[in-house]
């Protein structure tokens, strides 16, 4: 079994400025790999360590996604996709979902995981998104894993209630950080670590209508917001019913 | 175009009959087993008796032949029902909105969300699509009700995966997004019994446990409770941080609070520099107090 796992460069700092249609500028700020995606990756070669299968790792982003790519890779995946295209700088959900789709199509995967959300978004709809085009169905914000094999049994949020589940595949997890600890790549794994692919939109087979993102939706305005607080504070234990007295001024 | 409200099995009637007059629904969309309609206050109401919400969102992309704005709550499974309907559907699907208003000018719907942990505020265009509205910005009142006509979809679909049990999740366990008051932790609490002193707190203010990543990383807590940049973002109408310095990154997730209160021995932690109250003093004596209050 082929696992797709997906892996996303999010800025390591929450001092940004924006673009045309609201869109970071992500180029220039340093970055990190969003948190949950180093254990999507560790669970996907842990499942594949399983059941003989190969890990392919992708991401869509800038160039300096490849060196994500590379370090995430020496963990023990098979190959690594990049898919790198200007025409997607500000994709949205369903842009990018039929990307990964697509993908996932190509290298002919029966599992896909990925964080069950980005750092920098936070929608964590994606997934959900995936499986809807594959035909598949989603396990979401899945938070521990028992049993790593093709058919994992995960505890995931089924209608606001975690619930404990055998998968059957192919379908999609999304994984909370939690699933499992990511391993570090010894030297070797680095140097043998595999060489990420660029692909781009003309290498898969996409709706062109997806891709019609500035379409969809209008961002007519960013504004920098900065809340006036009124900074009250005292000094020492003694001042605690002055403080409590204020709270309760304000009704809690 | 016309605006649906759409819910599930597990969503709140109260909040959606609320939903439903903020928004001024033309029609509602109902998820799961059947039930008594009438708190939409909606004449149309589709039903899809389905427990599952992928295929939920494609049959509704195939029902709907004219242009619609589906608005569902926040909930994770409200998520999965418009995202597939918006892939399928392609378009676009807006979440965390706390402004939803008519465009009189092109009849568009004009939405206004924060982003990067309240930073920034976008203002939006769409003229169909979805939109996930933040349940904390629902301040209108009840819709009177009203018994919609209903047309009910072929549901009945089950899902692949196998249900083995449901794990009992204790009130303690109170989602930090989506209570009024959120009681956190960071390192100053000074080990994981310090959260068994704030769940005390916690229950008198009924409030939901947050905690700063550096204790989740040391394992303190579950990894459900850290708030911010790679956490949780609340907005709750209360945030006290005990021992937590307010690092540029925790305070990503904690600025759509309504009122912050932080307890700190450091006069000159960051936190402070955002908080509406503060109080520089031992955790545990401010906390100790406040139960006993
Ligand atoms: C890419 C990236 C993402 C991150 N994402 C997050 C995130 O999502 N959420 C997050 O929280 N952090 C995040 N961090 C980590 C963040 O930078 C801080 O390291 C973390 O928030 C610090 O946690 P803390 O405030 O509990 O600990 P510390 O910074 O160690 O602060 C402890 C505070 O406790 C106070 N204290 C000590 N003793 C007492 C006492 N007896 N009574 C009262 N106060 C006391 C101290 O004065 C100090 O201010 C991220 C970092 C990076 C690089």
């Amino acid at each position: 079994m082929k696992i797709l796992v997906l892996a996303k460069q999010v800025p390591a700092t929450t001092d940004l400025t924006f673009g045309k249609n609201g869109i970071v500028n992500r180029e220039s700020v340093p970055k990190t790999v969003n948190p949950d995606d180093e254990s999507a990756v560790e669970l996907a070669i842990q499942i594949a360590e399983s059941v003989s299968g190969e890990v392919v790792l992708a991401t869509m982003g800038p160039e300096s996604a490849s060196e994500m790519l590379s370090e995430l890779g020496a963990m023990g995946c098979a190959s690594c996709c990049h898919i790198f295209d200007d025409s997607l700088n500000g994709a949205d959900l369903v842009a990018t979902a039929n990307v990964f789709a697509a993908l996932a199509k190509k290298v002919n995967a029966g599992m896909v995981i990925c964080g069950a959300s980005a750092a920098d978004g936070k929608g964590g709809l994606l997934p959900s998104a995936i499986a809807s085009l594959l035909g598949w169905d989603c396990l979401n914000q899945v938070s521990s894993v028992e049993d790593f094999s093709s058919e994992p049994i995960v505890v995931f949020n089924y209608q606001g209630k975690k619930t404990k589940a055998k998968v059957k595949n192919p379908s999609v997890l999304s994984v909370y950080k939690t699933v499992a600890e990511p391993r570090i790549p010894d030297v070797m794994a680095v140097l043998s670590a595999p060489q990420p692919e660029k692909l781009a939109i003309s290498d898969l087979d996409i709706n062109q209508k997806a891709l019609e993102f500035d379409q969809r939706c209008e961002v007519v305005n960013v504004e920098n917001v900065k809340k006036e607080r009124k900074n009250k504070i005292w000094e020492g234990i003694e001042s605690f019913s002055d403080f409590h007295a204020e709270l309760k001024k304000e009704g809690f | 175009m016309k605006i649906f409200i759409l819910a599930h099995t597990h969503s709140d009637k109260d909040l959606c009959a609320k939903l439903s007059n903020q928004i001024s629904a033309d029609g509602a969309i109902w998820i799961g087993e059947k039930c008594d309609f009438d708190f939409f206050g909606v004449e149309d109401l589709i039903h899809v008796d389905s427990n599952n919400s992928i295929k939920s969102g494609r049959r509704l992309s195939d029902h709907f032949d004219e242009q619609v704005v589906i608005v569902g709550l926040d909930d994770g499974f409200t998520g999965e029902i418009l995202a597939s309907f918006s892939v399928s559907a392609y378009e676009p699907v807006v979440w965390g909105c706390h402004g939803f208003d008519y465009c009189k000018d092109d009849s568009d719907i004009v939405l206004q969300k924060y982003g990067f942990g309240g930073k920034v505020l976008y203002t939006s265009k769409i003229s169909s699509g979805c939109v996930q509205f933040n349940s904390k910005a629902i301040d209108s009142s009840a819709r009177e009700a009203k018994n919609p006509s209903v047309v009910s979809l072929d549901g009945q679909d089950s899902v692949s995966f196998e249900i083995l049990e449901s794990v009992e999740s204790s009130d303690e366990n109170k989602d930090v997004t989506s209570a009024d008051v959120v009681v956190s932790g960071g390192r100053g609490i000074q080990g994981p019994e310090g959260f068994e002193s704030l769940k005390k707190l916690a229950g008198k203010l009924d409030a939901a446990v947050g905690a700063s990543r550096a204790v989740v990383d040391m394992g303190w807590i579950d990894y459900s409770h850290q708030i911010g940049q790679t956490g949780k973002s609340v907005s709750p109408k209360l945030y006290v941080a005990f021992g937590i310095s307010g690092a540029v990154q925790h305070r990503a997730g904690i600025q759509n609070s309504s009122v912050i209160v932080a307890i700190n021995t450091d006069r000159n932690a960051p936190i402070f520099d955002i908080c509406d109250y503060g109080i520089v003093a031992d955790w545990k004596e401010v906390l100790e107090k406040w139960v006993s209050v």
